[in-house]
């Protein structure tokens, strides 16, 4: 499966999705003028690497996000609900949350995301990684 | 727009070089052609001096040469005849001998062209013409008779005199020959020629139309010339003095000389001289450079017609390259054109759309605004106010609303996905959608307006199953005041924050947006109930506000930041507590630019 690596720019995260290590990534600020095309491919991406993912394999997941706006925090949960249901349904995954202390919505934010959510999910300050 | 910038009219490119090329090519040309003129006027002048001068000296002497050969031959034939001799002898006593004497005088005169003959005698001094006439007896006393004693006195058989006779304007040469013994002659014998023939023989010799052809003796006496006026003269009369005498001191009686001079009318001529070998005479030739080098003018003539020609036909040539090999140039400058003008005329339209998009918008702006509360109508509603409604473009998502009845009073500030037009789309469904519920349905429980939104925004937008098309809805934190002192608020994914005299009592809404495809239907806000002081500040914002990033690490505004600013100006007039939080919030930004939609109001009730 290809690596999809889209390059971050200022209101785009940069986004690894690499299948070979098993390890998705995202960093930098989310606020496309249309977050849905944005995430499109990504879940597509994922949709697809989920499939295809055996249960003794597990995933790393590493995201930060200093900021998401409406629409992409929309997109994001989407995405958190795919790796969710299939973790439900028995693959291996990991995620976690990195936040800059100084940035008070950050955390909230992440916690917000992690109530709904039944996988491990670390929220990590950054200064602590 | 600068269309004239490549300017595709003439090129002057290749204009310079054309320009360039004629004049080296042309200045090639007149460079040989004034060597080729110069060599040949040398060469010319050469041949003039060396040869062909030579050619006609040679001529001439050997005419005269022949002629004085001739005459010598004939005085020597005269001066030895026996019947002359004995006629001579006997003092011209016998009558019949004399008669047979003259008459070959007359035939050797008559006969053979010469212009008199004649026989002195030494011993009577008689001096017999060719007609038989006794003219004149010698006499050693008469000056013109000296030449007689002189010949007789050399004492050689053939003596010549030339003499240049004014009367008759005629060089005349005498050949004189010594009868009997030359220690004793018996007379002076001898002919005399005329040399006028010869002279209209340098008619044909002539070299140019002003040229003169001369023959003089060392002092410079023209014995001889083309024009028989000249004879007799000197040729100091026609040359200037300094010239006459540097020549005749340059005359060699071997070599043939040459001096060139200028005349008073400033023609360079060519002076040469060529010895005559049979006489002490000397050829002396008088010609204008210009007529030796004339047939030079047609070599200046297809010189300059050469240049014309050339610079023609490279003018041509070179606009033949020009319009052919730089061509691809020009042509790319012409596509460049044509492109700019299309990107303008793009430009343009592109503008105009815009503007058309933008004079919509501006509409739509008017409507939206028109829908949100005015300032009067807060001005009524509150006691003081402040409100920053910034959407990020012309129109936004960010709303605010109020609804009074009687005594009891609603406020909401709102935040609907997006921004922009789609944004303003959804202010425009929500707060109508708010009108209906709080009109017809209830007015003071918050939480459950926010539920009935919350339905009536998923069943309006189809959003009630997870499969719907759109997934749009709002965050609101909505404000119940009965009119006494209780306040009621829900939120959803929204705050209040109020400043009582105490403290900021922040009111945290729910979590769950309205509308979302992820907010279940039947979902429960909840009302969060206080009791209110007059004087209680109450502040309700978007998360455009708290959301903006700037600050060293670009990281968001926050909600620290915010209270900061209300527990920092609280006691300020709320309009100038405006002030403050626009200019924290501007400040924050520095040169970023607003990522949403912002909207802050606080109020003070009456």
């Amino acid at each position: 499966m290809n690596k999809l690596h889209i390059e971050g720019s200022k209101s785009t995260p940069t986004v690894i999705l690499d299948a070979e290590k098993n390890n998705l990534f995202l960093q930098g600020q989310s606020y496309p003028e249309n977050a849905f095309k944005f995430y499109e491919p990504i879940f597509q991406w994922v949709d697809e690497y989920l499939e295809k993912l055996t249960a003794e394999v597990l995933v790393q997941i590493d995201f930060n996000l200093p900021y998401i706006n409406t629409s992409s925090s929309k997109c994001i949960m989407m995405l958190l609900e795919r790796l969710d249901k299939a973790y439900a349904s028995g693959k291996k995954l990991t995620l976690n949350w990195y936040y800059n202390e100084d940035n008070e919505s950050e955390l909230e934010c992440a916690e917000e995301f992690k109530e709904d959510l039944t996988f491990p999910f670390n929220i990590t300050s950054r200064e602590n990684k | 727009m600068e269309l004239n910038k490549y300017s595709l009219e003439p090129d002057s490119e290749v204009k310079k070089v054309t320009f360039f090329a004629s004049i080296i090519i042309i200045f090639s040309i007149l460079l040989v052609g004034l060597i080729s003129y110069v060599i040949t006027e040398k060469e010319v002048v050469y041949k003039l001096k060396n040869k062909d001068l030579a050619t006609i000296a040679d001529a001439i002497s050997s005419k005269i040469d022949s002629r004085i050969l001739r005459a010598k031959e004939t005085a020597l034939v005269l001066a030895q005849d026996p019947e002359s001799m004995q006629w001579v002898a006997s003092r011209e006593n016998d009558q019949r001998v004399q008669r047979n004497v003259m008459q070959r005088i007359s035939q050797l005169t008559n006969g053979m062209g010469y212009s008199n003959s004649f026989v002195v005698s030494a011993l009577t001094g008689h001096y017999w013409d060719e007609n038989g006439q006794l003219i004149d007896t010698m006499s050693p006393s008469d000056p013109d008779d000296q030449w007689f004693y002189d010949v007789l006195a050399a004492k050689q058989k053939v003596t010549m005199v030339i003499d240049y006779n004014e009367e008759r304007k005629n060089t005349f040469v005498f050949v004189n020959a010594l009868m009997g013994d030359v220690n004793h002659p018996l007379a002076v014998t001898g002919v005399g020629l005329s040399l006028e023939d010869i002279s209209q023989h340098f008619e044909t010799f002539k070299y140019g139309e002003n040229s003169d052809l001369w023959l003089i003796d060392q002092k410079g006496n023209i014995y001889l010339s083309d024009d028989l006026s000249y004879n007799g003269k000197n040729v100091i009369d026609f040359l200037p003095k300094e010239v006459t005498k540097a020549f005749l001191a340059g005359i060699d009686q071997e070599l043939s000389s040459t001096l060139e001079y200028k005349n008073n009318q400033g023609q360079l001529m060519d002076l040469i001289s060529y010895p005559l070998a049979s006489t002490d005479w000397t050829l002396l030739v008088q010609i204008p450079r210009n007529e030796t080098v004339a047939f030079l003018q047609t070599i200046k003539i297809n010189t300059l017609l050469a240049s014309i020609i050339t610079l023609i036909s490279i003018t041509l040539f070179f606009i033949f390259v020009s319009r052919k090999l730089a061509n691809p140039y020009k042509k790319a400058l012409q596509l460049n054109q044509q492109l700019e003008e299309q990107v303008a005329n793009r430009t343009l339209e592109l503008r105009e759309k815009n503007q058309k998009l933008l004079d919509s918008i501006d509409y739509a702006k008017r409507i939206q605004e028109s829908i949100l509360p005015s300032q009067d109508k807060l001005n009524t509603l509150f006691k003081d106010y402040f409100l920053l409604w910034k959407p990020r473009d012309l129109v936004g998502g960010d709303f605010y609303w109020s609804k009074r009845f009687d005594k009891e009073l609603l406020v909401a500030v709102g935040d609907c996905t997006g921004h922009g037009v789609p944004g303003a789309l959804m202010t425009m469904v929500t707060i109508s959608i708010l009108n209906q519920i709080v009109d017809e349905q209830t007015k003071n429980d918050p939480a459950q307006i926010l539920q009935k939104l919350n339905v009536f925004i998923k069943e309006t937008l189809h959003q009630e199953t997870k499969e719907a098309l759109t997934d749009d809805g709002l965050d609101i934190g909505l404000c119940y005041f009965n009119g006494e002192d209780t306040l009621v608020f829900a939120g959803a994914k929204s705050s209040l924050y109020i400043k009582t005299n105490e403290e900021i009592d922040i009111i945290k809404g729910d979590k769950k947006s309205i509308g979302y495809v992820r907010t279940a239907k039947d979902y429960h806000y909840t009302n969060n109930t206080r009791k209110i002081q007059p004087g209680d500040l109450f502040y309700l914002t978007t998360d455009g506000f708290l959301d903006q990033n700037g600050g060293p690490k670009d990281y968001s505004f926050g909600k620290k930041r915010f209270i900061e600013i209300i527990s920092g100006s609280y006691q300020k007039e709320l309009s100038d507590q405006g002030k403050v939080f626009l200019r924290e919030l501007l400040n924050y930004m520095g040169d970023e630019t607003q990522r949403d939609d912002i909207t802050v109001m606080a109020f003070k009730l009456r």
